[in-house]
């Protein structure tokens, strides 16, 4: 085979040029487009979501603002829960076409009619039976019945929390189908019927067993009862939420506890808000005792509120009116919480940066102006190159005139 | 498939929360200041952008971040200084040879002449009616 000497053929730089631009063209060209993204609202990344990456991002944890959520939500003193309940049900009658006084909204005559404290006394209850429908148990275990009062009811929170697992969502999540639901209800079944509920915290599935004795969360026997007497719903339900904390951590891989995922918190408001029209129902005979006495003896809070079981995807706007109202008021509630948060937090941390940025420039901008001070000392900008070499020099004056 | 209950719409408003916190940002920013005609007039004794300024002041700032500059071990030179050197030469290049200034004067600009006729000197003193255009080059 004959010697093939390599060619040597150096571009020149304008042929090199165009090539070059050819490829960046090319290249620019394969980028896909980001923009006009019209990702339909229902499969954006939920507002909650969004929030709770944000105040990641700021570098804040959002445990805090969700206590003060369930602070509000399970107030002793505010009538904050009672008020959202009572609109709810005056939004579901309207639904069904009953309007309690002509040109006014029926939650506002319901507001007016009804003290607003209502549920002041069952918060607590509440808070039990909300534990219990996290965790489940046999209902007729010494440990169930430290929470609920007797198995029956226990049976009917287990029903509820396996009709409620998707109930309301804090995420938007298009991607799931109806088999996935239905296998998760099986499966949480199972798990609530065991007491044994696995929960993925912090991107790790956990399985979570409550205390041979919950009721200690709630101010009835245990260490807690000889310190407080009067624990709020508040503090017993952030109780559970530490004992869960300190049960993951001895679980969980650190790494992943320190991990963006789900802190066993959210999971709980979560859960909150699927739960809340089974934990208000028993409750709500007031407003019920009311409208009976004024004008509708055959309304029952079953008609206005159904509880999750009776709710289904399928269900009409009227059955599923009072949840509808009432969830999502409590979801603005949260988002209102955290946003709020936000705002004063990126404000605060906008301003310290342009300070910062405005410090860092005019400090650079004056050292140079120093550092030229000291090498020409008076002479004027205008002065001639010879007259600015001369006094530059001189500051290397202990050198050279040596 | 979604949950049973939906979340309304008005809670809805990831996009929108974006766009608010963006604003926020936005309107945060402080405002380079007018300059005065002073500083104006004064701008004529800038020396005028360099490449090889610019691109050193970048490289004298690589140790703020972690940056190393200068050669690197075994004698490996050192490509972001190059890159720096290059990115420095197409911006200042594109500024000097491609950028145009457009001025426009608004009216009102004081107009003042003085002149004679058979009455004696005359002063006149008005203003632009019309606005102007001009041109200029960065350097």
């Amino acid at each position: 085979m004959a010697f093939q000497t390599p060619q040597n053929t150096p571009l020149t730089d304008t042929q090199k040029e165009l090539t070059s631009k050819i490829g960046s063209i090319k290249n620019l060209l394969s980028i896909p487009n980001r923009f006009n993204k019209n990702i339909p609202k229902n499969q954006q990344i939920s507002t909650f979501d969004y929030l709770i990456k944000i105040l990641r991002v700021l570098g804040f944890p959002p445990e805090p603002l969700f206590r003060l959520f369930i602070e509000k939500v399970f107030s002793p003193v505010e009538t904050f829960l009672e008020e959202k309940v009572l609109q709810a049900i005056g939004d579901s009658l309207s639904s069904k076409g009953i309007v309690l006084e002509q040109g006014k909204d029926n939650g506002d005559v319901l507001r007016r009619a009804i003290p607003a404290t209502f549920l002041q006394t069952v918060k607590q209850k509440m808070a039990k039976e909300l534990t219990y429908m996290v965790f489940g148990g046999r209902p007729d275990s010494p440990k169930t019945l430290s929470l609920v009062d007797n198995p029956g009811r226990a049976a009917v929170l287990i029903d509820q929390a396996v009709c409620g697992s998707n109930m309301f969502s804090l995420s938007n999540n298009p991607s799931e189908t109806n088999q996935d639901i239905e296998f998760n209800r099986v499966s949480l079944l199972n798990q609530l019927e065991k007491g044994e509920v696995v929960f993925e915290i912090s991107c790790q599935e956990v399985k979570i067993k409550l205390p041979e004795d919950p009721g200690s969360f709630f101010d009835e026997g245990g260490i807690l009862n000889q310190q407080s007497s009067s624990i709020s719903p508040a503090q017993s339900l952030n109780s559970v939420v530490n004992y869960v904390a300190d049960q993951t951590g001895s679980i969980n891989n650190q790494n992943n506890a320190e991990s963006a995922g789900k802190s066993f918190f959210e999971i709980l408001i979560g859960k909150l808000l699927s739960y809340i029209t089974t934990l208000v129902l028993p409750n709500l005979g007031a407003p019920f005792a009311w409208l009976n006495a004024n004008g509708y003896p055959d309304i029952t809070a079953i008609d206005i509120a159904p509880d999750n079981c009776s709710i289904s995807p399928d269900s009409s706007i009227s059955t599923k009116s009072f949840s509808k109202s009432l969830m999502n008021a409590l979801y603005l509630t949260l988002l209102k919480i955290i946003l709020l948060f936000i705002i004063k937090q990126f404000k605060k941390l906008v301003k310290n940066y342009f300070a910062k940025a405005a410090s860092e420039r005019a400090k650079r901008k004056s050292e140079k102006i120093k550092m030229k001070f000291n090498l020409l000392g008076g002479i004027a900008d205008s002065a001639s190159k010879a007259v600015k070499f001369k006094a530059a020099l001189s500051s290397l004056g202990s050198i050279l005139n040596s | 498939m979604s949950s049973v209950i939906p979340i309304v719409p008005e809670a809805n408003l990831s996009e929108e929360v974006a766009d608010f916190m963006l604003f926020m940002l936005q309107e945060d920013r402080p405002k380079v200041p007018k300059l005065s005609l002073l500083q104006i007039i004064a701008s004529k004794t800038r020396p005028g952008l360099n490449s090889e300024i610019l691109a050193s002041s970048i490289t004298s700032r690589f140790e703020e971040i972690g940056i190393p500059s200068g050669p690197l071990e075994g004698g490996t030179p050192n490509v972001m200084e190059e890159f720096v050197k290059i990115l420095s030469e197409a911006i200042v290049d594109a500024i000097q040879n491609d950028m145009r200034v457009d001025v426009a004067v608004d009216t009102g600009v004081t107009v003042q002449a003085n002149g004679a006729n058979s009455g004696g000197p005359v002063l006149s003193i008005g203003a632009s009616t019309s606005p102007h255009t001009g041109t200029g080059i960065a350097r």
